[in-house]
């Protein structure tokens, strides 16, 4: 066998080894540098990606809040194309290279994208819309009828934006994003037929603050002068208002004025119909100087009936301003004088006319306070929504309505159909029919009507009308009238129910977005500490049907203002400030009984979900509780309360300063058990406590010093409710009791147990609203001994130092309670 | 040696060659390493800016965000506010830092990994509404965060977030 040489094998094992080491270690090397110039890669394709998603942000404000942005967003091709469809289900792609997008996409590039110096060549590629599963925003989802109120451009469905931004040639990423939206119309349904609307009142000036938005009361008269010592009273006059012509022979004037035409009747299938303005006053109305109202009683009584009538407010009134077209209604509130036509007319909470005391038939009147509002709803409301109405002919008239008020209540609301120049205001335009006042405030960015009124020719909205008079009622105009006292701008809107041509897109309309199913609408984005801020609440939601800035459930019903046989929602609140940016869902809670069923347990889920916390208190029959009494386990739970930091003891009393919901179970639920405060409830800030298998006793419960406002009432609301039992309450019957109850009190069983009663005391004091299934003898007591129910909503436009105390009561049952209540014993 | 047919000679050039050979490779793991180590830092800061990005961005767009400017503020003085917060060493759990005026909005930041040295935000107005062309200003947000690398060097990564806001 031949013996290999091995010369050179150390050699070869050195250099195979350390090969295979290079290409074990290079290899290596390449792998973490690879992974390195990925990495590099990744943060480019991060930013791409954080730039993307700026770009959704950017086109939902755009869309939401730019107003310029907003009209592009209307005026879309596709847009229009879906406002104007009657189907359902539809898909509109938006052009990314034109209108809305190409106009999103290349600020979006210049105000941001451009402003990335330290990456070349990033770019905001496109912009794109896709808005799917459409449907309408009736209840059944399709397109609605006039008798649910809605217009048919109201929709509702998904929207998707993407934002692509590409870095380069290399990196290209897109941001996406998939929401609900809901696009309401600011007035709903009959409502968006007629509108007017004055952006602030004339009272208003940019230092003025306060809680109290003054909606839709007015100071002046009806020649814009200010008002010091009259009754409020809405007037119609279908003449001119000058100076001039009001001196002059007044019955002439009148002949020449116009008519109001109400359409064709539906109900009755009359023909058209007109309501002769001039000629219908009653003649058994006089107006007595001295109580204007003194003879409506006798009047009705003789068989007139609840109607409107042309009054003079003398016999010997020969001038336009001495007739007034008042409200008779049998009651305080609004009612339908002219329900075949649609036309409401009167005057909310108490109305300015005062109320009928029936024992001596006559009017009483009422502190101003109580007359809230004056109402003329000549398109109906959603329950009975008007035919068109039109007024004319104009000829050198034309109509006006102007509500009155004492000082310091302000703004006046009128009619003017046409367009002629007078001496008092400079009008660019010609004004559709009035039907209500906007309160809000141009300067505060709280502008957003002023954006939607409408450039449409007069011509095409009167060829769609069919009125061939060109002289006709024509559309509103924004007003130039920036140094005049009262209006400041008008909106027109009009909006035509199915499939009829439409004259133009009203603009009327807002894109919303919907987050976390209307958690988090502009609604709350207003509140804040700031007085002026917190205005602006109370002014958008003084806006009947404003779905934008409130949830449906959360907004005073649309109609609820205008119909007395609509109470308010009573609301519950845990009134704890929305913290700005803090979105945690217990801060904050709001429900409206209203419109929740409460039968099918959404409410009661509704109201479970928001809890804080839970806690469970021992039954009577739990082995802890055995041998005690009844005082003993009340203490007890008071004990618990206080150890889990719901409450704290001091002076002998209970104080709150929990913000947030508690759930307090009592007991297993084999049996109602009974939950008493011992002592006073202080509450030193807002919240609600929710009883579950209990019966309530409270002594009282107030506000402590801090917590009370100017008026002495809690800042915050605190709700005290019970899912199935009986709240019992020992108030008495005025302001000064020792046992008020500073609280919205619920009872929410379907039994009899939910009800609230007496314990003890006199009269019943509570400030703050009531719901429940059954009044027990609550209201024996209160009948017998007065007392106060104060519905004390924090965001009623009408609230005032002496609260309505119409809307403090809401049985929850079928039947109506026919309870009225006094505000004094 | 002998025995094993290697001579000393064979050995020493196996050795010097194995010696000279295994140098590169030496400085090549050791490059390797702080490319490791710089990937792991990119890869930290990057989830250090995303935290802070994503909560810009949320906050950004809940409705009342404008209320926590206070009166005599902007968006500029209430970010970088915090920049002193956002570096702050010594934390070493994820904290909330509040906004200045703010009762509970803030950014919770998760604590600087080692080797980090600070982290900020850089605010820039790059609109301004007053044009009219819209009605909001808008503000460039630069977050940046900066480390040192193994071998002595800073090195940072941003990013940036658009916010626009009413003035």
């Amino acid at each position: 066998m031949l013996k290999r040489p091995k010369n050179g094998i150390a050699l070869f094992i050195v250099f195979v080894t350390m090969t295979v080491l290079f290409i074990v270690v290079f290899s290596y090397h390449k792998y973490a540098r690879h992974q390195l110039i990925k990495g590099h890669h990744e943060e480019l394709v991060r930013i791409a990606d954080n730039v993307a998603q700026t770009g959704i942000n950017f086109v939902i404000k755009a869309i939401h809040e730019e107003n310029n942005l907003r009209k592009v967003f209307f005026e879309d091709e596709s847009v229009q194309t879906l406002l104007n469809s009657s189907s359902i289900n539809d898909v509109v792609v938006l052009k990314k290279n034109s209108g809305f997008c190409a106009k999103v996409s290349a600020l979006f590039q210049n105000i941001c994208v451009d402003n990335i110096e330290l990456v070349q060549d990033i770019k905001c590629e496109r912009i794109e819309i896709a808005i799917s599963q459409t449907a309408f925003l009736g209840p059944d989802k399709l397109l609605p009828g006039p008798h649910l109120g809605r217009d048919y451009h109201e929709k509702q469905g998904k929207i998707k934006i993407a934002c692509t931004v590409s870095i380069g040639g290399s990196i290209a990423r897109q941001a996406t994003i998939s929401r609900d939206f809901k696009l309401f119309s600011y007035i709903p349904g009959p409502y968006s037929r007629f509108n007017f609307f004055i952006h602030s009142s004339s009272q208003r000036n940019s230092t003025w603050k306060g809680s109290n938005p003054y909606f839709n009361v007015v100071k002046s008269d009806i020649n814009g002068r200010y008002l010091n010592n009259d009754h409020r009273r809405l007037i119609l006059i279908n003449a001119p208002d000058t100076e001039s012509l009001k001196l002059a022979d007044s019955a002439e004037v009148l002949k020449t004025s116009g008519w109001v035409y109400l359409g064709n009747d539906p109900h009755f299938g009359k023909d058209t119909t007109l309501l002769n303005i001039p000629a219908g006053y009653h003649p058994d109305i006089i107006v007595d100087p001295k109580d204007p109202f003194k003879k409506y009683p006798e009047a009705i009584k003789n068989g007139i009936g609840a109607g409107t009538y042309l009054s003079r407010a003398n016999s010997s009134g020969r001038d336009a301003a001495s007739y007034l077209l008042q409200n008779v209604s049998l009651r305080r509130g609004l009612i339908p004088v002219i329900k075949t036509f649609g036309l409401f007319w009167g005057a909310d909470s108490y109305g300015p006319w005062g109320e009928l005391d029936y024992n001596n038939g006559n009017a009483r009147k009422l502190s101003q306070q109580n007359c809230l509002t004056s109402w003329l709803l000549p398109f109906g409301t959603q329950h009975y929504p008007s035919p068109t109405l039109v007024a004319g002919p104009v000829l050198s008239a034309y109509l006006s309505t102007v509500v009155m008020s004492k000082p310091g209540q302000s703004f006046d609301t009128r009619f003017f159909l046409n367009s002629y120049l007078t001496g008092s205001y400079i009008r660019t335009g010609n004004f559709a029919i009035m039907t209500r006042a906007y309160s809000g405030d141009l300067n505060k960015g709280n502008n957003d009507l002023a954006f939607f009124v409408s450039q449409t020719p007069l011509s095409q909205f009167n060829n769609c009308l069919g009125i061939s008079n060109g002289t006709l009622l024509t559309m509103g105009d924004v007003i130039n009238e920036a140094d005049q006292i009262g209006i400041k701008a008008l909106m027109w809107s009009y909006a035509n129910y199915p499939a009829q041509p439409c004259p133009y897109i009203p603009i009327n309309f807002l894109f919303e977005v919907i987050r976390d199913k209307y958690q988090q609408l502009d609604f709350f984005k207003l509140e804040s500490d700031d007085d002026d801020n917190l205005r602006k609440v109370h002014d958008r939601m003084a806006l009947p049907g404003n779905s934008i800035w409130a949830p449906p459930e959360a907004q005073p019903n649309s109609y609820a203002y205008f119909q007395s046989a609509d109470s308010l929602p009573i609301w519950l609140y845990s009134a704890t400030d929305p913290s700005l940016g803090d979105t945690s869902r217990e801060v904050y809670f709001k429900a409206s009984l209203k419109n929740c069923s409460f039968d099918d347990k959404d409410f009661r889920n509704v109201l479970l979900s928001r809890v804080t916390d839970v806690i469970r208190l021992p039954g009577k029959k739990a082995p802890e509780m055995a041998g005690k009494s009844g005082t003993a386990i009340q203490e007890k739970y008071q004990e618990i309360l206080k150890s889990r930091k719901i409450f704290i003891e001091k002076n002998d009393r209970l104080e709150f300063h929990s913000p947030g919901i508690y759930r307090i179970i009592v007991g297993d639920g084999s049996q109602i058990e009974k939950f008493e405060f011992l002592q006073p409830v202080f509450t030193g800030c807002g919240g609600v406590l929710i009883f579950e298998n209990a019966n309530l006793d409270v002594k009282a419960v107030s506000p402590v010093s801090s917590e009370m406002d100017g008026l002495g009432q809690a800042k915050h609301a605190f709700s005290l409710i019970c899912l199935d039992g009986k709240i019992s309450v020992s108030s008495s019957h005025d302001s000064n009791t020792a046992y008020p109850v500073h609280a919205y009190l619920a009872a929410l069983g379907k039994t009899g147990a939910g009800s609230l009663g007496k314990r003890s005391g006199n009269g019943l004091y509570v400030n703050g609203g009531v719901a429940l299934t059954t009044i027990d003898d609550l209201f024996e007591a209160y009948r017998r001994d007065g007392g106060i129910i104060r519905y004390n909503p924090l965001f009623n436009p009408n609230y005032q130092v002496n609260t309505d105390i119409r809307y403090g009561f809401r049985v929850l049952g079928d039947s109506e309670t026919e309870i009225k209540f006094q505000g004094a014993k | 040696m002998k025995k094993a047919g290697l001579t000393l000679a064979e050995v020493i050039v196996a050795l010097a060659i194995a010696a000279f050979a295994i140098l590169p490779i030496f400085s090549t793991l050791q490059s390797s390493s702080s490319k490791i180590y710089r990937g792991i830092n990119h890869y930290q800061s990057q989830f250090l800016i995303s935290e802070i990005y994503q909560q810009l961005n949320n906050i950004s767009n809940s409705s009342g965000f404008e209320g926590l400017i206070s009166a005599g503020s902007d968006l500029k003085l209430l970010l970088e506010s915090i920049n002193d917060k956002l570096s702050d060493k010594n934390v070493i759990y994820p904290r909330h830092i509040r906004f200045p005026g703010s009762k509970s909005a803030g950014l919770l930041v998760s604590a600087l990994p080692e080797n980090f040295t600070y982290r900020h935000l850089l605010v820039e107005r790059v609109f301004d509404s007053s044009s009219g062309e819209l009605s909001h200003d808008w503000y460039k947000v630069t977050i940046k965060v900066v480390w040192n690398e193994p071998d002595g060097q800073e090195a940072a990564l941003e990013s940036y977030a658009f916010i626009g806001i009413r003035p």
